[in-house]
């Protein structure tokens, strides 16, 4: 009789992160999406009409990660579907062009918007194209990078610098939007030096919410 | 349907008369194709005597043409015999099925007064259509019952705080719920067929044959005026699927004896007496009615071993048999009825009185003889040897487990069986009140097991097992969500894969 009897199953919990990935056009948000899920680079420039949806699953021991990645379109007339990418999020990602100081202008207005629809999403400040950003006038390097500094310290949002095409700190984006979103203690080094791929997020992002694992179950799913 | 409509419709003698003559005296059926078929001058000349006469045949063979296109070589005749009937109605000719439809009125008020014969639509004095509408207005009236209960009472306000997982509102009203005397009202909402019977003689056949399909009464007088009309109206009534006696303490036996031939049928399957504690059903109704399905006797202070040791033999199709507070019920009733009734599923013999009078003896039976997948045993004096041979029987097929104040019992049996996968289709366990169970961790397990597969299960402990149960549900959740942290922890600091 024993035999037909099936044994209890482990649950194993998926947790279920939505990313909003916002920005101006052109800099570089489908990009980062597509090289962070899939690992691929592509020259040519598609315009994103609307939104577009990734998503990647991290199979850990005792749970798996889903990240669910929205990338809305830089143009104005999208702002309308601003809601879908922000509402429900945990992480908003906020894009800019290190080498166009005007989409870090942007920034404040995208945040301004994006935080009326969802005000506990972890926010980042994520300047873009680091690659074409370091063989600039220094002048201009370290004016961007002390600018990005201030408005990451006003919106109290980690800051990175990244280069999707040479693959520097994309995946520390992810994770430090796992670390920021369950308070986890993250090791790697932080880089404050102007000229350096930017790197700081240990004092930023973790004063709105304090969630652990228990109390974001509920939205897990088998 | 008011009856203020229907009378002078009722008034009109002469649609009465037609009606009679057409749907009662005969066969409906044939009627219809007789007139078609038989000579084509009858139903001519019927017309120009009375108008009203030919309508529901030239009806029907307007409407049966989209089902049966065989019928349609008939139409041309019909098809003028509608236009004649109908176009004061719509200007067209053609109009299809569904415009016919829209168009139905029992009674017509302004028509009635030019011309009385069209003040009814055919439609309504076709027996076969208006036995289906009349259906279909009681396809969802069910029969009184017990009022079912997802949750059980919680025993304390500080039980109902656990049951409402400390919203203190919603356990405040739970509780205040569960202390107001409870106010028992059957209220029917039920559509009435009732009405229906007094538009004709032919709608009054069919209604009440519709509604003696399944009997079922809350007042006592109502039964009695049956009763004393049965050798009467035999003929008119069906022979019903369930008769249903609810909470009827003044009916007395020798009104009830009279209902057996009314009562007692091969169709017959659901018998029902809820909380008749004076009434025991009569023998004959068992030995005529071989086809019971479903014996619910809860609280009848009559029913013994002898009474269950006589009708068993007739129950050999009994699917749910309901026995709760049948206090005088031993192991040798239910003996003789599980020998009887293989097909058994559901078996309630909970109480609160006499729990020693049943004994593991009728587990063992019940696991042996029959198919049960829902055991109900409160307070009885089962012991874990009992539970241990129902899982060794039926366990994987269990659905429902009802062993509140079973004393006896203590952790060796259900926490031992549900961790070693016995019953794995368990949906609704009752355990309260048992204060030898401690181990509730492969209660605990299970229910998660279960949920992580999106299967609902429900488990009432009462206070002492529910609080134990949420502790310790709360402490795996504390180890899970550490083990999820630290697996986490871990890849956020891993060397980044480029």
């Amino acid at each position: 009789m024993a035999t037909d009897v099936p044994s209890l199953t482990q649950p194993k919990n998926t947790f279920t992160i939505k990313i909003g990935l916002i920005g101006d056009a052109q800099v570089g948000k489908t990009s980062l999406m597509v090289k962070y899920v899939e690992n691929v680079f592509d020259e040519e420039y598609t315009q994103t009409l609307g939104v577009n949806c990734l998503s990647k699953k991290i199979t850990l021991g005792s749970a798996d990660i889903l990240f669910y990645i929205m990338d809305l379109g830089g143009q104005r007339e999208f702002i309308n579907m601003l809601p879908l990418a922000s509402e429900g999020a945990k992480a908003i990602i906020f894009l800019f062009d290190l080498t166009r100081p005007e989409t870090l202008k942007s920034i404040q207005e995208w945040h301004r918007q994006a935080t009326g629809f969802n005000e506990r999403a972890v926010p980042l400040l994520v300047g873009t194209k680091y690659d074409l950003f370091v063989n600039l006038d220094p002048e201009f390097q370290a004016q961007i990078s002390k600018q990005s500094m201030r408005y990451a310290q006003a919106m109290d949002a980690p800051l990175i610098f990244c280069s999707t095409s040479h693959s520097i700190n994309v995946q520390k984006i992810f994770k430090i939007v796992i670390a920021k979103l369950y308070n986890l203690t993250m090791r790697a080094s932080e880089i404050k030096q102007i000229g350096d791929p930017l790197l700081i997020y240990k004092y930023l992002g973790g004063t709105r919410r304090s969630a652990s694992a228990s109390s974001n179950s509920p939205s897990a799913s088998t | 349907m008011n009856s203020s409509n229907i009378a002078p419709m009722g008034s009109s003698k002469r649609s009465r008369e037609v009606s009679d003559f057409l749907w009662t005296s005969r066969p409906p059926a044939k009627k219809v194709y007789g007139v078609l078929s038989s000579s084509v001058d009858d139903p001519h000349q019927a017309r120009s005597q009375q108008p009203f006469f030919d309508t529901p045949s030239s009806y029907l063979t307007n409407l049966t043409p989209l089902a049966t296109p065989t019928k349609k070589s008939r139409s041309p005749q019909g098809g003028d015999e509608f236009s004649f009937c109908y176009n004061h109605n719509s200007s067209n000719t053609h109009s299809n099925l569904e415009t016919h439809f829209s168009d139905l009125k029992l009674y017509i008020p302004h028509k009635a007064s030019e011309d009385v014969g069209n003040a009814t639509h055919p439609i309504f004095m076709t027996a076969e259509i208006v036995e289906q509408i009349l259906r279909f207005v009681v396809a969802d009236a069910t029969i009184p019952r017990e009022k079912v209960r997802h949750r059980r009472k919680p025993q304390a306000f500080t039980h109902a705080l656990l049951m409402c997982d400390g919203d203190e509102a919603k356990a405040r009203r739970l509780w205040d719920c569960s202390t107001k005397p409870e106010v028992i009202s059957v209220i029917d909402k039920r559509p009435r067929l009732h009405n229906c019977m007094q538009v004709n003689k032919m709608w009054h056949k069919i209604a009440l044959s519709i509604i003696t399909e399944s009997l079922h009464f809350t007042d006592s007088k109502k039964v009695r005026k049956l009763a004393a009309n049965a050798s009467r109206l035999r003929n008119c009534l069906s022979k019903p699927s369930a008769f249903v006696l609810h909470k009827l303490s003044k009916l007395k036996q020798s009104d009830l004896n009279t209902m057996v031939p009314v009562v007692s049928s091969e169709r017959l399957k659901w018998l029902e007496f809820y909380i008749c504690p004076k009434i025991l059903p009569p023998l004959p109704i068992f030995q005529k009615s071989l086809n019971l399905e479903k014996l619910v006797l809860p609280g009848n202070q009559l029913v013994d071993d002898e009474f269950l040791m006589k009708i068993a033999p007739y129950l050999t199709k009994l699917k749910t048999l309901d026995l709760r507070a049948c206090d005088k019920i031993t192991d040798g009733g239910v003996l003789s009825i599980t020998t009887n009734c293989p097909e058994l599923k559901v078996c309630n013999l909970g109480r609160h009185r006499n729990g020693n009078a049943i004994t593991s003896v009728s587990m063992v039976a019940l696991a042996r003889n029959t198919k049960v997948d829902t055991v109900g045993v409160a307070g009885c004096h089962i012991t874990d040897a009992g539970v241990w041979e129902l899982a060794m029987h039926r366990g994987p097929l269990i659905r429902r487990l009802s062993l509140n104040n079973c004393q006896l019992l203590t952790d060796n049996s259900l926490p031992t069986l549900l961790a070693l996968g016995y019953f794995p289709q368990l949906s609704v366990l009752e355990i309260r009140n048992l204060d030898r169970l401690t181990n509730v961790r492969p209660i605990v397990e299970y229910v998660r097991s279960k949920r992580s597969l999106g299967i609902p299960v429900l488990v009432e402990g009462g206070e002492r097992l529910d609080s134990m149960i949420k502790k310790f549900e709360d402490r795996l959740e504390l180890q899970e969500s550490a083990h999820v942290l630290a697996a986490f922890a871990e890849w956020v600091n891993q060397d980044d894969m480029q």
